[in-house]
């Protein structure tokens, strides 16, 4: 191997190896970056109005509630119910 | 004086560096507009998709994500990559850093005050409450305080100041830089348009630990490695003129530098003055297997200085740098311009610049007297053993220099290629001289330097 080549492949081997440091450290660095912005904006304040007993209306459901049927729980060894069962 | 051309050992025969890649002036630009335009318009797109901001809010998110991006594109610019050293040119990309520096400056402030301004707006305190909320949150002190230094580096920077500051004192203030840049790094990967968004942030710091591997590379370990494996130490200090020496240096296997008559190194010469600074010098001579030359004049305190360098120092060249080399040439036929000290790379260039039987090559050399002449006898010597031809232009007079002068000079002035290297004021008037003569501007390869 001639001293050129031998200069070439040392060479890459130390970019080889900075290179792989840089990306172990960008990566360990953008990892452990936070979730969360400590620097958020706070959001648009909104003006709410009193809570006001008249103007709080009674919520009718639009649909009848219907009342739910206990699930039964399934027998040792036995089988489930079943729709047509009922 | 001596009447020898260059030294014992002869020139070296190695052309340049083969297969070397090199990024060019549009490319770079290219992919510097496409990345400022990615980095500014990605606040937008998340405003647009988010919760509303304030105009002011959106400006600050914008202004933050470039300021960070332009600080990337700033050590990217000085990081003395061969690529883009070769490419572009040292010149240009001193000129782009300081431009792209402006822009930074300006764009962290505008995202501080911004971003306060905003933060004030939607929490309905003043100004100053607000400011002192902001820097209680996390990371922003370490971040204010980057931004504090980079102003005191920036304001160094600005004209006034510089001619006020010796070099050195300017040099140490600018690697403030760094440390502020360190400084705002966790600030940058904490912010709201990088948060939320893993790949970003892994990307962000990715860009910002190459970048940082790309300046450890060619600012801190090829220069010493190349110390190690060159060793060069100086061997002679030879008086060229009035407060102007020419130093030789001595070193082994510098034939693996690839370096080119036209191109510079920094040179570090390991003094208890001069070992904190790398001046940039143009090579006078053509290198050889053995030697490197370069000539300094007595500028400014570090260049009076080395007048007196002790036989023996040790040295430390970072380089070769410079694209103004043979291989820009073009033409058959050559001129050579220098005014003053700028003849240290005409004159090696006017000795190594390949000339083949019917070309022709012109040195023009500008001098107010014959006293300020260097190299007189060298010049004389190559261009008899060239076959070449050298001008002396004497006095104050720059008639010779004009549109009209040139002309009569070298006719075919059209035709050939130009390499220039003097003060600016001398060059930025045959710049102008050589476009009404009619000389293409890519026919002129010149690197302006203003140190």
């Amino acid at each position: 191997m001639s001293g050129r080549h031998a200069g070439l492949s040392t060479t890459g081997r130390r970019s080889f190896a900075l290179l792989s440091g840089a990306t172990v450290l960008g990566l360990w660095f953008g990892l452990r970056a936070p979730d969360v912005t400590p620097v958020a904006l706070p959001p648009a304040a909104v003006q709410v109005q009193p809570a006001d007993q008249a103007s709080v209306a009674p919520v009718v459901p639009v649909t009848p509630v219907v009342p739910v049927t206990p699930i039964v729980p399934r027998q040792a060894g036995g089988r489930g119910p079943r729709g047509g069962d009922r | 004086m001596t009447d020898t051309i260059g030294h014992a050992a002869p020139p070296m025969v190695q052309g340049p560096r083969t297969g070397a890649r090199v990024i060019d002036r549009s490319t770079a630009l290219t992919a510097l507009w496409f990345g400022a335009l990615v980095v500014g318009t990605w606040p937008l797109v998340l405003a647009a998709a988010g919760p509303q901001l304030p105009l002011v809010g959106m400006v600050a998110h914008v202004a933050g994500m470039l300021a960070g991006y332009g600080v990337l594109v700033l050590l990217v610019l000085m990081a003395r990559s061969p690529a883009l050293e070769r490419g572009i040119g040292a010149d240009v990309l001193a000129r782009w850093h300081s431009l792209a520096g402006r822009w930074v400056v300006t764009l962290v402030l505008v995202h501080a005050v911004g971003a306060i301004a905003a933060w004030a707006e939607l929490t309905g305190v003043g100004f100053l409450l607000g400011s002192w909320q902001v820097l209680g949150m996390p990371a922003m002190p370490a971040a204010a305080a980057g931004t504090v230094l980079m102003l005191i580096a920036a304001a160094a920077s600005v004209r006034a100041a510089r001619k006020k500051l010796k070099h050195e004192t300017w040099h140490a203030l600018h690697l403030l830089m760094y440390l502020s840049v360190a400084l705002g790094f966790a600030h940058m990967l904490a912010g709201p348009d990088l948060v939320g968004h893993r790949v970003l942030q892994i990307g962000w710091a990715l860009a910002y630990t190459y970048v940082a591997a790309l300046l450890l590379q060619h600012r801190v370990l090829t220069p010493l490695r190349q110390a190690a494996r060159h060793r060069l130490r100086v061997v002679e200090v030879r008086e060229e003129g009035p407060g102007v020496v020419s130093i030789l240096v001595e070193g082994h296997h510098l034939h693996e530098l690839h370096a080119e008559p036209g191109q510079f190194f920094r040179w570090r010469f390991l003094t208890p003055d001069h070992w904190g600074n790398a001046h940039p010098f143009s090579l006078s001579a053509a290198p050889t297997a053995t030697t490197l030359r370069l000539t300094v004049k007595a500028l400014g305190d570090g260049s009076r200085n080395l007048q007196a360098l002790p036989v023996g120092t040790w040295v430390i060249a970072e380089g070769p740098f410079g694209a103004v080399t043979s291989a820009r040439r073009t033409h058959r036929n050559v001129l050579l311009i220098a005014g003053g000290v700028g003849i240290t790379p005409m004159r090696a260039l006017f000795e190594a610049l390949p000339l083949a039987p019917g070309e022709d090559l012109l040195l023009l050399y500008r001098a107010r007297t014959p006293d300020e002449l260097l190299f007189r006898h060298e010049l004389d010597a190559i261009a008899a053993q060239r076959g070449a031809r050298v001008g002396y232009l004497l006095g104050p007079d720059r008639e010779p220099l004009s549109a009209g002068g040139l002309r009569r000079m070298v006719p075919d002035i059209a035709e050939r290629d130009v390499y220039m290297c003097g003060s600016p004021g001398l060059t930025d008037a045959v710049r102008r001289s050589l476009r009404e003569a009619g000389l293409p501007p890519e026919q002129l390869h010149e690197e302006r330097f203003a140190f």
